[in-house]
């Protein structure tokens, strides 16, 4: 259905379709900072999470540590390279390019420049978002936790809480980021 | 707030004007591309229904492996036992973790039929032109939508436990077929779920005589 906009937007209001009732936008305050900085933050916790233990379990003096890599890795010497694949991109490669081209496409907006957002990087960044699964892994990661807990000890390491803020980070920032504020970037700069 | 603007329902289509699917930008349909974004435009996606069926059905073949074949091998000290996604469940509940139980169960059994049904009815409703109830059929698009990346839950689990659990001679879980079977699902729903076109839900309002929005007002 097509709608006019109201002529006036008002901070932290909702606009929705007068039909169904869905959100179509909420007006927020300071977007670009925001995305910027809940981004960089993010972008800097993934790295942390990929360089450090991610958890470790030991039973009976015997014991192993993983870092979060090495799920895809052993998927990928088990021979499920497909399983091996989607854990590796919905986990870390997605994400982290989600965030990279955000950062490209925001900070000569920041800057000042005069030009519209990148439209490569806006493309890229819609067709990835739907393939994007932070959140999902932190909720398998508690699952596979619990499953474990009454078998063997388990140690968490500084990458799990890392990986665990960056999940929470990437919701916000995916949030601030819906498709019309993306587009609405690209369209009308600042 | 709710924009209470306009009093008649106006589609972009009786305009000739189409709206672009990826970047929300409206272009005048004669036009063959967006004039934002450059993606080649279509009033309505063309065999929306179609493709979207196809894709569920192919999603409907593969949930059969996905649950009769193992989804990880548990090795214990040289004893080898498979689980399946429903067997890890029932294992869950006897052994009292009735949450892990219930997510799992959830994420892997009741999202992903509630899907591929949601899917089916969507498109049937489409097709029967019957007097359908369009917000509710929207916001049911909506949640399928949504609620499609976690059933990848299980995967993830599998994808953990196998590269943590691999203590030489106690202890080792290997994955099974059935969570490539499963991930395919997964995929297929996702993708089916992106080629349907909600507003063809929406065509239907001004030819059905009796629509919800039009006793409202």
């Amino acid at each position: 259905m097509l709608i006019r906009l109201p002529e006036q937007l008002i901070e932290h209001q909702k606009v929705c379709c007068p039909r169904c009732g869905g959100e179509l936008f909420t007006v927020r305050k300071d977007p670009l900072d925001k995305t910027i900085a809940y981004t960089l933050s993010a972008l800097v916790l993934l790295v942390i999470s990929i360089s450090f233990p991610f958890m470790a379990i030991s039973s009976n003096g015997a014991g192993n540590s993983i870092a979060l890599l090495q799920a895809p890795l052993v998927l990928a010497e088990d021979g499920y390279s497909m399983l091996a694949f989607i854990v590796l991109a919905g986990v870390i490669l997605l994400p982290g390019i989600y965030l990279i081209l955000l950062l490209t496409m925001l900070i000569p907006l920041y800057l000042g420049s005069a030009e519209a957002a990148s439209l490569f990087c806006a493309k890229a960044i819609s067709s990835l978002i739907p393939w994007a699964m932070a959140d999902v892994f932190v909720l398998g990661v508690l699952v596979a936790l619990i499953k474990l807990m009454h078998m063997v000890d388990i140690v968490l390491g500084p990458a799990f809480w890392a990986y665990l803020a960056f999940a929470f980070l990437f919701l916000i920032v995916t949030n601030i980021c819906s498709k019309r504020q993306l587009w609405f970037w690209v369209a009308h700069g600042k | 707030m709710v924009n209470k603007q306009s009093d008649k329902d106006i589609s972009a289509a009786d305009l000739d004007i189409a709206s672009c699917p990826r970047c929300l930008a409206i272009t005048p349909a004669s036009a063959k591309h967006c004039r934002l974004c450059n993606k080649k435009l279509h009033v309505r996606h063309p065999h929306s229904i179609q493709r979207t069926l196809a894709l569920v059905f192919t999603a409907m073949i593969f949930y059969v492996p996905a649950n009769l074949y193992p989804i990880m091998t548990t090795t214990l000290l040289g004893y080898k036992e498979g689980s399946t996604i429903l067997g890890g469940v029932v294992l869950f509940f006897q052994m009292g973790s009735y949450f892990v139980a219930s997510v799992i169960f959830i994420a892997s059994v009741i999202i992903p039929i509630a899907k591929m049904m949601a899917i089916l009815w969507l498109c049937y409703s489409v097709v029967s032109k019957r007097d359908i109830k369009q917000a509710e059929l929207t916001k049911l698009y909506q949640i399928t939508e949504f609620i499609g990346k976690w059933s990848m839950i299980d995967v993830f689990v599998v994808a953990i436990l196998v590269a943590l659990v691999q203590i030489t001679g106690i202890m080792a879980i290997d994955p099974g077929i059935a969570a490539t079977a499963f991930a395919t699902v997964v995929i297929l729903t996702m993708l089916s779920a992106q080629q349907f076109d909600i507003r063809l839900i929406w065509d239907n309002v001004r030819t059905n005589s009796k629509s919800p929005h039009k006793e409202n007002e």
